[in-house]
């Protein structure tokens, strides 16, 4: 298509706005209500423009570019109709935004008017001291407020933890509205009224806390004026610096910018460009990143327990009794669980001191539990290999998508908003599990089952599909005559009755599968967990093959598949984590190892207790030597997030204390002990060993990062129907009682007066 | 009629909100607070959203009606011929802001904004019963007759 933009002629072949064009020309068109990725809302007016030939004017944002079109910007007349509109947008506004355009007001007569703010009912800062409001008001001049204003007279809503909100401020852009509805599925927000009294709220006027809220921050984000607040933020407090490093408090792998003033971070938002995430982040990501680094739990000193009581004392001292402790133990007597929040370099050394160091074979962490190691655990006992990376945009081709038992929108956020997201595109979410969920309202449908009737239920379905006349397909795949065969023996009516639902709603069910293909399969551990895990695994792989299903088996940890495969690496025989980490809970190892606090220690597990962590907690209490581990803020490395992408974070702040990075802490103590092949210098040193050594990242060079690679893995699983006897019996994984882990955010959370609401919803 | 039953009788998709709303409204009088729960629920909706259509509507009303409603209407052609006066004195006479309903419960005060019938204005309608060319004057002897109105 060919349009003319003031005079410019241009090509363009995507179908898009006028505004998406001017601002890739570089063109400027003022805006306020749009905002990237939202549908088009045109409420606000400021962007409208003169189109040859059409008597009314256009709102760029939301005029679609056709062929031939041409297109006025800038004119006088453009720029008065946008002035007089800001002059109507302003009577609702605070008078101050006037004063406040002036570049020349400084900071601190801001926060004077600030100061008196709350007595005349406004606060006057833009969150993030870059308000996108002012910024319109240098552009368009308005000279006065044109209209009688009538701002000023709205309470400040402080009654919520970690956000305020000032509508004395609000321009109705409706840019949190859209967000939170379109991008977050929670419509907490709505336009509430009508008239003079319309704006921005919920439903009574309720406190965020008493809505399905998830303090995402999203809202804040997009908010172009300052009528979203964050606690936390202070007008003249503002960054010097700002850094993008990768979240670790869950398995997504967010990048986030951390603003920092003076080597100290202040707050952090997600990354726009990040490639997970694309400017989405969670509770955690986007509130919790400053509270979990300068966490008051935090150690930063080695300690070591003197007459019973922990003493802080050196690097040299603790690591010298660690060392003396670990020489003069039999490797069967040495026990070591590793951290799946740990950098992949945290990681690897680890492995390597355990395994090839102290030659012990006692090594297992929260990695060898997931979803991922059982579904891969299961298929290589079926002889071949499944594919565990996957794309989270992938789930978006599915149209109809089953969910076991997880709260997505808490433990999977970015997952979460690729299922929200198929769901606004037509996709059907079936979710399945005891409980039901805050997501259930976006769901089609919710099948109440309890933990361990999954498999009955997959198997029903199975075998109505493979009765049906849709067979054809699926019969065309490995297995299936004695797979069908199988489900002979399967008695659908029992099923039904046993798992509480009638018999046409399972076949409703399997129409919808069938009809609404491609499928995928959202399951976590649990679903893969103890006697019926097996039975599980196989009706899942089973029943996706019977249509098209994509399998997305999901882990929390910020490296859980990386640990996984770093200790599959190292692991001499196959043997069974699950066995480590009963007999920890049993007490059979002499001398333990402990990284990271996902484990629950109960008792003293072992007659010596190192504990390698960013934080002291219930767990220290058994600790006989503490090395203090800096977080992810304080260190570089990678992280393998949960879609198999292997990306790398620099690091952004100075250790906090004397606490070192993972790596660092065993290199030393592998030196102390006299072992070779620990002379690392730095995370990179590791990476070039890890990528020379573990087979999924071979060849991954680290400039290759940018963005994330993805792990190796085979190139196709061989497409065979499994059956479930294979697996049976084969140590059933452990359920692993929860730590005190600080990462998980629920711990954090709890200090927050009533935040703990939201996780557990 | 119960709130779940009125619900069965609805569909479950985002479209039918307004409908729901009225259906119950009429079973009511207005719309309890207590049924926007099970509304949103019913709809797949947040209760955010089935609140800001609900208030953004006017015929809506989430506190109980008086027996008697009182409708004066704003319209541009009323307006323009003193409208707004017969809601002041109304407003005066009846000690509530329009909106409201008196202490006893009995009367309600409405705007609405042009009845359709701008020839007579302005207009005012006291339970169907319309009362055209209305003037300050003409408030009591309304008032009077609305308290007998059925
Ligand atoms: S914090 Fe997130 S969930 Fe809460 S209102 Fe804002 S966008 Fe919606
Ligand atoms: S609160 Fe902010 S984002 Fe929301 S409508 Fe008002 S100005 Fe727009
Ligand atoms: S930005 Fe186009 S109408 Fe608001
Ligand atoms: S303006 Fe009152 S009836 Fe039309």
């Amino acid at each position: 298509m060919k349009v003319t933009i003031d005079g410019r002629p241009l090509e363009v072949t995507d179908k898009m706005t006028i505004l998406d064009l001017a601002r890739d020309k570089g063109i400027y068109i003022p805006s306020l209500c749009h905002y990237p990725g939202l549908v088009p809302f045109t409420g606000c007016r400021l962007c409208l423009i003169a189109v040859k030939g059409r008597e009314a004017l256009a709102p760029a944002c939301g005029t679609f570019i056709e062929d031939g079109m041409d297109v006025t910007t800038n004119t006088p007349a453009l720029q008065k109709t946008r002035r007089q509109i800001l002059e109507l947008i302003l009577s609702e506004h605070a008078g101050a935004c006037l004063a406040c355009h002036d570049k020349g007001a400084r900071l601190d007569e801001l926060a004077a008017v600030d100061e008196a703010g709350p007595a005349a009912g406004r606060s006057l800062y833009s969150n993030n001291g870059d308000c996108e409001f002012r910024k319109l008001i240098d552009y368009l001049k308005p000279d006065k407020a044109q209209f009688p204003s009538l701002d000023g007279t709205l309470e400040i809503r402080k009654d919520d933890p970690l956000l305020d909100r000032n509508y004395n401020l609000c321009v109705l852009c409706g840019r949190c509205v859209r967000i939170c509805h379109e991008v977050r599925g929670v419509s907490a927000l709505a336009f509430v009224y009508r008239g003079s009294r319309a704006g921005v709220g919920t439903a009574f006027g309720r406190r965020l806390l008493d809505t399905d809220c998830q303090f995402c921050g999203a809202c804040l984000d997009v908010c172009p004026t300052g009528a979203l607040i964050e606690k936390s933020a202070h007008p003249e407090i503002l960054p010097d610096t700002e850094n993008n490093t990768i979240c670790s408090f869950c398995g997504q792998g967010c990048e986030l910018t951390l603003f920092l003033k003076q080597g100290k971070i202040l707050r952090s938002v997600p990354a726009k460009q990040g490639s997970v995430n694309q400017g989405q982040a969670c509770l955690k990501g986007r509130f919790l990143v400053s509270e979990a680094v300068y966490h008051r739990s935090r150690v930063v000193r080695p300690m070591v327990r003197k007459n019973g009581k922990l003493e802080e004392t050196t690097w040299d001292e603790a690591l010298a009794v660690v060392a003396q402790k670990l020489s003069g133990c039999p490797a069967r007597d040495i026990a070591i669980a590793g951290s799946a929040h740990d950098s992949c370099e945290d990681i690897f050394a680890l492995d390597k001191f355990g395994g090839e160091g102290l030659e012990t074979e006692n090594i297992a962490s929260h990695g060898d539990f997931t979803a991922q190691a059982r579904l891969r655990d299961f298929a290589r006992l079926q002889g071949f290999e499944p594919r565990l990376n996957f794309r989270i945009s992938d789930i978006g081709r599915a149209k109809t998508i089953v969910l076991f038992g997880e709260n997505l929108a808490v433990s999977q956020p970015m997952v979460w908003l690729e299922v929200y997201k198929s769901i606004r595109n037509g996709a059907k979410l079936i979710i399945v599990g005891p409980q039901e969920l805050c997501i259930r309202r976006c769901a089609s449908s919710w099948i109440k089952l309890r933990p361990g009737q999954e498999s009955e239920l997959l198997i029903g379905l199975s075998k109505i599909l493979s009765d049906s006349g849709h067979a054809a397909e699926s019969a065309k795949i490995d297995g299936f005559a004695a797979f069908k065969n199988r489900l002979q023996e399967f008695e659908l009516s029992g099923a039904a009755a046993s798992l509480g639902l009638q018999e046409e709603k399972l076949l409703k069910l399997a129409l919808l599968l069938e009809k609404r293909k491609p499928t995928a399969y959202l399951f976590g551990a649990e679903v893969c967990e103890g006697s019926s895990g097996a039975a599980n695994l196989a009706a899942l792989w089973n029943l996706a093959l019977q249509t098209e299903g994509l399998l997305v088996p999901l882990s929390s940890e910020s490296n859980a598949r990386g640990a996984f495969e770093i200790s599959a690496f190292f692991r001499k025989k196959d043997g069974p984590p699950g066995r480590i980490i009963q007999g920890i809970s049993n007490g059979s190892f002499l001398t333990l190892y402990v990284v990271g606090s996902s484990l629950r220690l109960e008792k003293k597990p072992a007659a010596f207790v190192v504990i390698q962590d960013s934080y002291l907690n219930g767990n220290s209490d058994f600790a006989d030597v503490i090395l203090p581990q800096t977080t992810f803020a304080e260190a570089e490395g990678t992280f393998v997030n949960v879609e198999g992408r292997l990306q790398k974070f620099e690091r952004v702040i100075e250790p906090l204390g004397d606490s070192r990075p993972g790596w660092r802490i065993i290199s030393h103590l592998a030196q102390k002990m006299g072992m070779a092949g620990f002379s690392f210098r730095s995370a990179s040193d590791v990476f070039q060993e890890l990528t020379g050594r573990v087979p999924a990242f071979h060849g991954l060079g680290r400039e290759q990062l940018t963005g994330g690679v993805f792990l190796r893995e085979p190139e196709a699983d061989r497409r065979r129907f499994a059956a479930a006897e294979a697996f049976a019996g084969v140590d059933a994984a452990p359920s692993i009682a929860a730590g005190p882990d600080v990462y998980k955010g629920l711990e954090m959370s709890r200090d927050i007066k009533d935040l703990r609401l939201i996780r557990g919803r | 009629m119960d709130i779940e039953k009125i619900l069965k009788e609805s569909g479950t998709s985002q479209k039918d909100l307004v409908p729901l709303l009225h259906k119950i409204q009429a079973a009511y009088g207005h719309v309890p607070p207590e049924s926007i729960a099970a509304v949103a629920k019913h709809l797949h909706l947040s209760e955010s959203e089935v609140f800001g259509v609900l208030s953004f509507n006017r015929f809506f009303t989430l506190a109980p009606k008086g027996k008697v409603r009182v409708t004066v209407c704003q319209g541009t052609a009323c307006h323009v011929r003193g409208g707004g006066r017969i809601v002041e004195e109304m407003e005066k006479k009846l000690g509530i802001p329009a909106g409201q309903t008196t202490a006893d419960k009995k009367l309600s005060l409405e705007k609405a904004y042009c009845l359709g019938c701008c020839a007579i204005g302005p207009v005012v309608v006291v339970n169907g019963t319309h009362y055209s060319l209305v003037s300050p004057q003409k408030v009591d002897s309304i008032l009077e007759k609305a308290k007998t109105a059925e």
